[in-house]
């Protein structure tokens, strides 16, 4: 297994917060049941597809992260599976905009799993950072 | 509440989901931070980690002296680090200035790290993610939904 620097640490942290953080800001606290406010559709629609501040949508951002950390020597099957939520999120815009309850909450269901999958990459590959630094 | 980020993301959360309980006020920079402080009541800090869109001369941190320190004269990883650590290290000037409020970062530190920054910083949580009912919890607030 190839070693895991802390460059590639980094990264993933920065997937972490950059992406995954940032498209569950909505979707983790819509309620559970019963119609949702326009506010929050808009939210999580902007969370998911809108730029970030700093210019890319969060899912340009995670691709040029992504080849950032495959670059760094990280190939890990949790990339591949947040890029394939990405489309199918992609493919969900239009039942946002069209306020379809159930695919809204489809899409904030992927949302939680790309921050779940992110998440975990960034721990492990920080845990094991530290473990080959000391 | 004061909301401490480098864009409006954490303020337009906390309006959203915790606005029935807090003011919300925003500060992008630990000298607005402070300013802001001292200008009015403030129950608890909401703090970003990492900075990475705040231009560099609103940065808490000097870039040469932690190239140096820490990364063998190589400016640029050193400025990544202070962009990486930047809410602790705004939130050491806000403790420095002499304000003590519950400060929660939104952000999964291990906790071995939660344990250090409390023992630096004092009334230090951290959440996970953007979860309200967590940081209301620790905030003991209840998170409200928009009507």
């Amino acid at each position: 297994m190839t070693a895991v620097t802390e460059e590639a640490a980094s990264i993933a942290r920065a997937l972490a917060h950059d992406v995954g953080k940032y498209v569950a800001r909505a979707a983790r606290n819509l309620p559970r049941e019963g119609n949702l406010p326009k506010v929050l559709i808009d939210m999580l629609s902007r969370d998911l597809y809108a730029p970030l501040p700093s210019g890319p949508t969060p899912r340009a951002r995670f691709d040029a992260l992504a080849a950032e950390l495959r670059a760094a020597g990280v190939a890990d099957a949790r990339l591949a599976e947040v890029s394939g939520r990405f489309e199918g999120l992609a493919a969900l815009r239009g039942s946002l905009e069209g306020g379809d309850l159930a695919l809204i909450r489809r899409a904030a269901e992927e949302a939680l799993a790309i921050e779940r999958a992110l998440s975990s990459l960034a721990n492990e590959l920080s845990t094991q950072a530290r473990g080959e630094s000391a | 509440m004061l909301v401490v980020e480098d864009g409006t993301e954490y303020e337009e959360f906390a309006n959203t989901f915790l606005g029935a309980r807090f003011l919300v006020v925003a500060a992008h920079s630990a000298t607005e931070a402070i300013e802001q402080l001292r200008s009015r009541s403030v129950d608890a800090l909401l703090v970003d980690l990492r900075f990475e869109r705040a231009p560099s001369d609103l940065l808490v941190g000097d870039v040469d002296a932690t190239a140096r320190r820490l990364f063998g004269g190589d400016s640029v990883r050193a400025l990544r680090w202070i962009k990486d650590q930047q809410g602790t290290l705004v939130l050491a000037e806000i403790r420095k200035a002499g304000f003590r409020q519950r400060a929660v970062f939104v952000h999964d530190f291990p906790s071995e790290r939660l344990k250090n920054l409390a023992k630096l910083y004092g009334d230090v949580h951290a959440v996970p993610g953007f979860d309200a009912a967590a940081i209301g919890a620790v905030l003991d607030a209840r998170p409200r939904v928009p009507a």
